[in-house]
């Protein structure tokens, strides 16, 4: 056997061990009554006793409601946004991009937090428009309109972003030609602007449903036990919520098989819709085409204010916020440092902290080298069924967090490295391998295959091809894909929920612990730390902004 | 004997049986001697005990404290055992015990002991048990513990849940008593209450349930959501935890709040936040903090030190210090003693006959929070229907 199709076999064997395991997993959890870890006679009792409860229904209809209303939300601010960077004369259109494309990875978890430090009751503004004005003014952040913004304000980046690269990729002699053909503003929108923005929106919407769809942080903090989404219901029929004596898992993991049907079924629909009739779609760049921006006058400071409004309070209230309740035990108490003791004092939390930094830093590496050898595979050779890799990469696009943590969580309860940093690793692994494919798969079709031939054709070996021609010229997309997943593997909160034990917890799973447990200074400080340690990521994306949309998972 | 007399004899039989299993939280314990399990002395005992837990190097916690409660704790132990490792887990009680329980179940076990919160209260007489019993030689100072011996947990000191309030906004007669005072404060000057008043949501935190269920269960449906929607009219707020509550408290956003645990309050106070602290006159809702060993605990002999060492003296100050347990069961710990650890003289436990449990706060009536299996079951059976009622109370009108 050659060894380029063994090491394919073998890269194939551990892409279906990863990717698969966990479904076949969280299938069966959902058929038996036991704990992880053991084998049981199997039972259809627990999608009984979910439809008999009569919860199901309304929790996925809140979970319908919470994403499309975030999808409407985030497409009224997106799309508007990246016109108005794209094809106006609005001011400091590059602060404005890099400050937007740079939200994408501040999670609407972490907004939402910043909320309830900010807004609600016994927060920064009511205590202190109460020391003003005698009055506290507070905001119910605890709602469903909450959940809503928060999570539209998170998904109108990435509506930015995927609008924004096709609307400054359009040829301004197309419109021009419109226009001379007599085709008013409106025409020229229906009939070019929109039919061109349609696929990259498309996917964009679809991204940002099933983001909201499995998103598990924002409903669990700002819900308050009153809006339950199918993630939150599949996490609180464990938790402290429902205690029963035994925890249920198959209920649990029940409710997870009809969160991954609601997320595969607008993934389909979607595909098929952008891609119906065989279309394919490509970005085009460098041809340099002149964009001629439309003059606002006026309003263009108008719009800037809107567009800066839109930065606030997706990430300067986040930040600000945060840091402000940070420095207090209680609000209104005297200002301490003594929520940042904690990060020292209480081994919990150091312990999250370098767990975070371990998971982020050996994580993303993995991910990007394991993403790198299915890449290379798929890309760079002729070996049959190489394919298989890419598709096989891309399924935990479907996965929610949640589901392939607890569907993790009964495969490592059969192995000795439950609660290990290395299944907390390995699992969150698998969540981003479609990021890092995404990305490396950009990089590899932006080099020329013929000089790995010409490479060949000297005699140099596929190891020698790859280190001296292919490694140096993709280097730069692989720092980006590395960075990239750095910050998404500091800020996962869904994957390491159920796996996090009794030493792996992870600074996310900790901040919503404490924030739910009421401990807000202490969580605060937590938060600062952990978006501390992904301003690297966002100072990075504000700089990368025109590679941006390889941040995501579906590519164009 | 004819079918029906053995029928008879068999309800009987069952009858005495349910009888007996229900008031064995009530029966007091004959505390076993350390020696008999360890085959000599107390001191060869304990020497035997450190050095295997020594050697084991590490203890897992499970403990629904706050974070920094359950690392004083830790350092306190690890002051008197420096060569073992604690692992603080600081969830909520529910959280823990749905972890305990799963562990146990799968026999992959990641915590060692469970400590505190009203544990035993929630579980003891739920499920069948397979908690390690540990003979702790300290046990004869606790001859009033309302737990048996036969499932393992046991329960050394009571939690107390009460009323906590703004001591900035509010003084003398303005301060609630309890349930029906506030209620008719809130008659007399709704404006003055409006958004106020804050509850920890029990459809959103198990244990805030368990205490309203123990409230209810006592007064009776039609008074006890009387109260809930004459407070919800005005504009009631439900938190999602004590902490929650306290901090809205402390920052003057509500002027009182039912019904946090009273260790909480009190590292408030400690903290200098204005909060103050009201035993409800309808009694303050008491149940027992447990502890249990793990059956398969990775470390039993560390497990077994740790729980040793809570129950001695200095394991229950460093609790009253430490955690706000400012209450003992054991029987040499005076209220001086716990005033010189804690700054202030604590509320005291007194029995109105022998060993009877609910016992005495200050002198008055205590609530207890469900305690033997059966009430157990009847709590954990109303909790939907409860969510319902609450529910519909937080609109201001009270469920029929």
């Amino acid at each position: 056997m050659k060894s380029v199709t063994f090491i394919f076999l073998a890269l194939l064997a551990i892409t279906v061990l990863l990717v698969l395991t966990p479904l076949v997993m969280i299938l069966y959890a959902s058929f038996t009554n036991i704990q992880p870890g053991l084998v049981g006679a199997v039972t259809t009792e627990n999608y009984v006793r979910i439809f008999q409860q009569g919860s199901l229904i309304s929790d996925a209809e809140e979970t319908f409601l919470i994403s499309i209303g975030a999808v409407v939300f985030s497409l009224a601010i997106g799309v508007p946004l990246a016109w108005l960077v794209a094809q106006t004369d609005i001011p400091h259109t590059k602060f404005l991009e890099g400050a937007i494309f740079s939200t994408i990875v501040v999670p609407p978890f972490y907004v939402g937090i910043s909320w309830i430090f900010l807004f609600a009751n016994g927060g920064l503004l009511p205590t202190f428009t109460k020391f003003l004005f005698d009055r506290p003014i507070a905001l119910d952040v605890f709602s469903l309109t909450a959940v809503i913004l928060a999570e539209g304000l998170s998904g109108a980046a990435v509506i930015f972003l995927f609008s924004l690269v096709t609307l400054k990729s359009i040829d301004s002699s197309l419109l021009e030609a419109a226009m001379i053909c007599g085709a008013n503003q409106s025409t020229i929108a229906r009939k070019i602007v929109i039919p061109l923005l349609q696929p990259t929106i498309l996917l964009g919407v679809i991204l940002v449903f099933v983001r909201t769809v499995e998103d598990f942080g924002t409903p669990a903090l700002l819900g308050s036990g009153k809006i339950f989404t199918l993630a939150t219901a599949m996490y609180f029929s464990l938790s402290s919520q429902s205690f029963t004596g035994i925890p249920r898992y198959g209920v649990s993991a029940a409710i997870g098989i009809f969160l991954l049907l609601i997320i595969i079924l607008p993934l389909v629909l979607g595909r098929r819709i952008v891609y119906r009739g065989g279309r394919s779609f490509y970005l085009v760049s460098g041809k340099g085409s002149k964009i001629r921006r439309k003059n606002l006058r006026a309003f263009r400071y108008v719009a800037f204010l809107a567009a800066l409004i839109y930065v606030l309070f997706s990430s300067v209230l986040v930040f600000g916020a945060t840091l402000i309740r940070s420095f207090y035990v209680f609000v209104g108490g005297p200002v301490t440092l003594s929520n940042y003791d904690a990060l020292i004092d209480v081994p919990l939390i150091t312990r999250s902290i370098v767990n975070s930094i371990i998971l982020a830093v050996a994580g993303a590496g993995l991910t990007m080298l394991f993403g790198l050898g299915l890449s290379y595979v798929s890309h760079r050779t002729n070996v049959r069924g190489r394919s298989l890799l890419d598709i096989l990469g891309a399924v935990p696009t479907i996965i929610p967090g949640l589901v392939l943590g607890l569907g993790a969580l009964w495969f490592w309860s059969f192995t000795p490295l439950l609660s290990s940093l290395i299944a907390v690793i390995v699992t969150v692994m698998i969540r981003f391998l479609p990021y890092s494919l995404n990305t490396l798969a950009a990089s590899f079709d932006s080099i020329d295959i013929s000089l790995d031939e010409a490479g060949r054709v000297i005699g140099a070996s596929l190891p020698t091809t790859f280190r001296k021609i292919t490694a140096p010229l993709m280097r730069n997309g692989f720092i980006y894909g590395y960075s990239i997943l750095y910050g998404y593997f500091m800020i996962e909160l869904a994957t390491p929920l159920f796996l996090a034990g009794a030493t792996t917890e992870v600074m996310p799973v900790v901040a919503y612990i404490y924030t739910i447990d009421g401990f807000y200074g202490e969580a605060s400080a937590i938060v600062m730390v952990n978006m501390l340690m992904i301003l690297p990521v966002i100072l990075f994306l504000w700089r990368q902004r025109k590679s941006a949309l390889l941040a995501t998972p579906i590519s164009v | 004997m004819n079918s029906s007399q053995y029928k008879a004899l068999l309800v009987v039989v069952t009858l005495l049986a349910v009888a007996g299993f229900s008031t064995a939280g009530y029966i007091a314990y004959t505390a076993p001697a350390a020696s008999s399990s360890s085959g000599g002395s107390t001191s060869a005992f304990l020497s035997a005990l450190i050095k295997n837990a020594t050697a084991e190097g590490q203890v897992t916690v499970y403990a629904p404290y706050t974070p920094a409660q359950v690392q004083a704790l830790a350092s306190a132990f690890q002051q008197a055992y420096p060569k073992i490792t604690v692992n603080g887990i600081p969830y909520d009680t529910a959280t823990l015990l749905n972890k305990w329980s799963s562990e146990v179940s799968s026999g992959k076990g990641i915590a060692d002991i469970i400590i505190g919160g009203a544990t035993a209260t929630y579980y003891a007489g739920l499920q069948t048990h397979s908690e390690m019993f540990f003979p702790s030689p300290e046990y004869q100072y606790y001859p009033y513990i309302p737990y048996g011996t036969d499932n393992g947990w046991w329960g050394p000191t009571p939690i107390v849940q009460v009323f906590a309030y703004n001591t900035n906004e509010l003084k003398g007669s303005q301060i609630p008593t309890g349930f029906s005072d506030l209620a008719a404060k809130v008659q007399a000057n709704p404006a003055f209450w409006n958004g106020k008043i804050a509850v920890v949501d029990p459809r959103q935190d198990f244990a805030s349930f368990a205490v309203l269920y123990s409230w209810l269960d006592r007064y009776g449906n039609s008074t006890f959501w009387n109260w809930i929607a004459t407070y919800a009219k005005d504009g009631m707020v439900a938190v999602s935890s004590d902490g929650a509550l306290l901090q809205g408290i402390a920052s003057g956003q509500y002027l009182v709040g039912f019904a946090p645990y009273f260790g909480d309050v009190f590292s408030y106070i400690e903290q200098g936040a204005p909060v103050g602290i009201i035993y409800p006159s309808e009694g303050a809702v008491v149940g027992v903090g447990g502890f249990a060993i793990s059956s398969v605990a990775p470390h039993p002999y560390a497990a077994e030190l740790f729980m040793n060492w809570l129950l001695s003296k200095a394991g229950q100050l460093a609790l009253a210090k430490d955690a706000g347990a400012f209450i003992s069961f054991r029987t040499d710990i005076s209220s001086s003693d716990m005033a010189a650890v804690v700054g202030f003289t604590p509320p005291t436990f007194s029995y109105s006959s022998s060993n009877a449990w609910p016992p005495l706060l200050n002198g008055t009536q205590v609530t207890p929070l469900p305690e033997t299996p059966l009430q157990q079951q009847a709590m954990i059976g109303y909790q939907s229907e409860f969510a319902s009622q609450f529910t519909q109370a937080m609109t201001g009108t009270p469920p029929s």
